[in-house]
């Protein structure tokens, strides 16, 4: 049972790097590798400011706005600087490193001795609840697990629909369509450079967002933890967009398909490893399953088309 | 009022693939004026309309604007003052949001964008009310992603969003061009309708000589990125498809009139 | 419906099955009316196996009757089926019935022995001539003094009636003075009374004034040749072989040999199978101190060249005047044609909608005026020939039509 509400947990955590990825990746529609770094930036800038003393919440909108800064900076490289997003995305992870482990001072930073979020929530659940373990279909459970659980629930929660409702504020669709297409947008008298810049910082933000939580959910920041993060989001996207259906373009189920993809994926791996599956290969299997899922549909397709090639694509 | 003042745009200077697309162009629009602009394949028509609408800097020329000077504004700031139906139906719309949301994204245009949401009761029924009219049965599908609608539908609903908000000039590249005959007729009646009630400024390209002797005031063809014939008031009145068939032939004729005919003719005339 | 062409010795029998209706009466039209391009006036139908006929095809035979008689040719229905007959003679269109005509069966022709007309083929084009008046004679004077590209002068211009007595060519504009005439001036052709005359304003039409009653055009004239005299000789020719079609030199050649002179006055409708030719497109009343309009490119905003054989399957009216004796090139107004060593010609051709001329001995006065009757003028070119290598257009040609010549004596002032 644990490891069930480990897997959800972490599951939501990253959920909210996948929806930073939903919006550069799928509505931007700009590949952005920044998120590698802007992960490790959100986990390092939380790290440092609890050990610092600093409030839990302040020291995540920190993260948060650490990951935005990130993803401003790789929207201003390419819009205005003309570089290549993929490339403008490389460049700033790579920045991303040396200033991660300036930001930590050395490459892992634990938070033992610090209030994190997790101590936060366990305090609160503990006022209400004052028992060690709590049982769930007779399974006891750490109340510290629980916690963690429910407020990083009700954390995704409220930033989905909090950006729900933002793709559908006046700003939102502006950015959506800029991702779309530009042309449209500066006809409309938009500068879509900014919307992308503006996008982006969101994007990373989200991912920043993720970090910080992640970071004291583990109880610390590594400068390696970012590393595959990217096709990470992606994969869980894809799982999403398998749930949900791939031609859905309503703000809500893309992010409803973001969260479930996310978890879904993550009790995926849990199950894996439990099975045997070397931790160390997790991302090679990672890189492999976004890969089958790019490159099956359209072998499918020929497949398809040769088998019942001669009889038309009727039924189809 | 739209002023062009020797306006010259040359695409990959000082490259064997140099285009002189603009080799200056002048012209004055007065408010209220629809002008439609023929020519050749590769004469400058969109260029023209480019250059206007600041999809690129021109290299030399002013373009004055409703009052301002608005040849070194970005495209999106022009945007304030022009709407704009292009060529492609799939331009002008953003394919996979809805309809309701593409044509609130034209209601702001050229104005600040904020925190609000995008779309409420009140603006749903004011769509509603101004797509009925169009009699395409899209007021029941304001929720529906706009790439589910037919090219035409889509190209009604594109000139309906570049005239929302009324533009002080209505940019229209071959809008008609990519679709079926009877949408285009009927996109090409909108168009004259809304130009008409609104009494807009307009520019518009199109290879239909009847649509540029029918829809507008005034007909501007163009040939190597000049402007060789320029017809309005009494002789755009007496004007007919024939005689802009005769005129795309003179430019013709007299590109094919090179110095080996001069020197071939010239004795032979007296 | 099915229509099957079966030449007889004297006419053409056109047998006709199935259906007129609605739907054929527009092909059946079409069908008579490019037999009647070919020089068939004589056209009877065969309708024994027509088992159907509307109204509109009875429109459609009324209108080949119709356009045949206009060329002194004939169109009747020799054979038909009882319900034919009953159908056309109960609308009262029995006129087109002429059931006697089918025993005649293939008579020789009476008719065309009476013409004066003698033959020969050259080139594949079939000439007959026709001698008119053998000793008429054109008188030809310069009109106008302007020379080319020099900036035109008031004094320079010269008012010319252009009555039925003379023909003439040039450039001058239709105005009372000139200053009215100066920014509209542009080439001119005219004969027998109907001038037609591009105002060089790059105007895309021909405008043109015919004599009415008393009323007799006049065009201020910068220069031109105007002749007065009377006809010596008709020229018919059509192609006696497949694609075979007269060149203006070969014509002018023709002239030369009907006429016996080494000058010729000339006025020809032919069918037209190209054209080649140049139009003042801007008025030389309008000619600058600092314009050089004879230098290229500045020649382009004064003149408009074809750019391609134009006009096929037009009905051109030729007015020119051809010199091979080398007299005449003394005269500015004839400069040299460039395929024939020591001709020179100045020849305008002014272009209508095609309209059959009637066979045999024809007069130039009916045909123009008919000419004019019948459509506008729809261009106005002075004939080049264009002979540089490959890219070359050539001359203008000819398919079928009528030459009227006479021997022309030039004199270089006006009287
Ligand atoms: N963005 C561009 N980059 C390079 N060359 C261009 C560009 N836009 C236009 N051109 C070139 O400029 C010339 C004029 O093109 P333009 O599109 O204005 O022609 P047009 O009159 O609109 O023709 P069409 O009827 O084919 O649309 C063409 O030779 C074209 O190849
Ligand atoms: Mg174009």
């Amino acid at each position: 049972m644990t490891l069930v509400i480990g897997a959800f947990t972490m599951g939501l955590i990253l959920s909210l790097l996948a929806l930073g990825v939903l919006i550069s990746f799928r509505i931007l529609r700009f590949c952005d590798i920044t998120v590698d770094g802007s992960i490790t930036l959100g986990a390092s800038a939380t790290a440092v400011l609890l050990v610092s003393g600093c409030n839990p919440w302040l020291a995540t909108l920190g993260g948060m706005g650490a990951g935005m800064i990130a993803g401003f900076a790789t929207g201003l490289l390419h819009t205005h600087f003309k570089i290549e997003e993929l490339l403008s995305g490389i460049l700033v992870m790579t920045a991303l490193y040396s200033i991660n482990l300036r930001v930590m001072g050395r490459s892992n930073v634990p938070m033992l001795n610090s209030e994190s979020i997790s101590d936060w929530a366990e305090a609160m659940l503990l006022k209400s609840n004052p028992t060690e373990k709590i049982s769930i279909l007779g399974w006891p459970v750490p109340v510290r697990d629980l916690a963690m659980l429910l407020t990083v629930a009700a954390l995704v929660a409220f930033i989905g629909l909090l950006l729900n409702l933002f793709l559908k504020t006046s700003i939102g669709t502006a950015v959506r369509a800029a991702g779309e297409n530009p042309q449209m947008i500066r006809a409309q008298g938009v500068d879509n450079r900014w919307m992308q810049v503006f996008g982006l910082a969101v994007s990373n933000g989200l991912v920043g967002l993720s970090g910080a939580v992640l970071a004291q959910y583990q109880g610390f920041a590594d400068v390696q933890m970012g590393i595959g993060m990217m096709v990470w989001g992606l994969a869980s996207i894809i799982i999403g967009e398998a749930l949900v259906g791939k031609s859905t373009r309503s703000t809500g189920m893309m992010i409803c398909g973001a969260l479930m993809g996310t978890v879904l994926f993550r009790l995926l791996i849990a199950i894996a490893l439990r099975w045997g599956l070397d931790p160390n290969d997790l991302k090679l299997v990672t890189a492999l399953f976004v890969f089958a899922a790019l490159v099956l549909p359209r072998w499918a397709g020929k497949i398809g088309r040769k088998v019942f090639g001669g009889r038309g694509n009727a039924g189809a | 009022m739209l002023e062009l003042n020797n306006v010259k745009k040359t695409f990959f200077p000082g490259t064997p693939n140099e285009v002189q697309a603009l080799r200056g162009i002048s012209m004055k629009l007065e408010d209220g004026c629809f002008a439609a602009i023929i020519g050749t394949n590769g004469s400058g028509k969109s260029t023209s309309l480019n250059a206007v609408a600041g999809s690129f800097m021109v290299d030399s020329g002013q373009i004055h604007l409703d009052g301002h000077d608005i040849t070194k504004w970005p495209e999106y700031r022009r945007a304030s003052l022009i709407g704009r139906v292009f060529q492609n139906p799939f331009a002008g719309t953003a394919a996979e949001m809805t309809i309701a949301e593409n044509i609130v994204l034209s209601m702001r245009r050229g104005k600040t964008r904020g925190l609000g949401l995008a779309l409420n009761r009140r603006i749903r029924e004011e769509i509603k009310e101004r797509i009925r009219p169009l009699n395409m049965g899209l007021e029941t599908r304001i929720d529906n992603p706009i790439g589910t609608l037919s090219g035409g539908q889509r190209q009604a609903l594109t000139l309906l969003m570049a005239t929302w908000l009324r533009p002080k000039l209505l940019l229209l590249d071959e809008h008609t061009a990519a679709l079926d005959p009877k949408s285009a007729a009927q996109v090409a009646v909108l168009t004259k309708e809304i130009i008409e009630r609104e009494k807009l400024t307009a520019l518009m390209v199109t290879h239909s000589m009847q649509q540029a002797v029918q829809l507008p005031h005034r007909i501007i063809m163009m040939h190597k990125g000049q402007i060789v014939e320029d017809i309005y008031g009494e002789r755009k009145a007496r004007v007919k498809v024939a005689d802009l068939m005769n005129a795309f032939d003179r430019v013709r004729r007299r590109d094919l009139f090179d110095a080996s005919v001069a020197e071939q003719v010239l004795p032979q005339f007296a | 419906m099915n229509i099957t062409p079966i030449q007889k010795k004297a006419w053409l029998e056109l047998k006709v099955e199935g259906r007129l209706d609605a739907s054929w009466a527009e092909h059946f039209f079409s069908t008579v009316a490019a037999h009647m391009r070919e020089g068939r006036h004589d056209i009877r139908v065969d309708a024994t196996e027509l088992n159907y006929l509307s109204s509109a095809g009875m429109r459609s035979l009324l209108r080949a009757h119709r356009e045949l008689a206009a060329v002194s040719g004939q169109f009747a229905i020799i054979r038909a089926s009882e319900f034919v007959i009953r159908t056309l003679s109960m609308s009262g269109f029995d006129s087109l019935l002429k059931l006697d005509l089918a025993d005649q069966d293939d008579a020789p022709e009476a008719d065309e022995s009476e013409d004066k007309g003698a033959g020969w083929t050259s080139k594949g084009i079939r000439f007959e001539k026709f001698a008119i008046d053998p000793d008429a004679r054109m008188e030809v004077r310069p009109a106008g003094r302007w020379i080319p590209w020099a900036r035109l002068d008031a004094a320079e211009c010269e008012k010319i009636p252009l009555g039925r007595d003379c023909i003439a060519i040039g450039t001058g504009a239709s105005a009372e003075s000139f200053e009215e005439a100066k920014d509209r001036m542009g080439d001119f052709a005219s004969a027998a009374g109907c001038t037609a005359w591009l105002p060089g304003t790059g105007a895309d039409s021909p405008d043109y004034i015919l004599q009415e009653g008393r009323f007799v055009p006049e065009l201020l004239a910068a220069n031109g040749l105007r002749a007065v005299g009377g006809i010596s000789s008709l020229l018919r020719f059509s192609p006696a072989e497949e694609g075979a079609s007269l060149e203006l030199s070969t014509l002018i050649e023709s002239a030369f040999a009907a006429t016996g002179a080494t000058s010729v006055a000339f006025v020809a409708i032919a069918e037209v199978d190209g054209l080649v030719g140049v139009s003042l497109t801007r008025s030389p009343g309008l000619i600058g101190e600092n314009d050089k309009p004879a230098e290229f490119p500045e020649l382009r905003e004064w003149m408009s060249f074809c750019g391609e054989r134009v006009h096929s399957g037009k009905q051109a009216l030729l007015v020119g005047f051809a010199d091979a004796s080398r007299s005449g090139l003394s005269q500015p107004l004839l400069p040299a044609l460039p395929s024939r060593n020591g001709w020179a010609a100045h020849v305008h051709a002014a272009v209508f909608p095609f309209h059959p001329l009637p066979n045999g001995e024809i007069y130039m006065s009916d045909c123009v005026a008919q000419l004019f009757a019948g459509a506008e003028p729809s261009a106005l070119l002075h004939l080049v020939e264009d002979a540089r290598p490959t890219l070359g257009l050539g001359a203008s040609s000819f398919l079928r039509g009528a030459c009227w010549c006479a021997p022309a004596t030039f004199h270089s002032e006006a009287r």
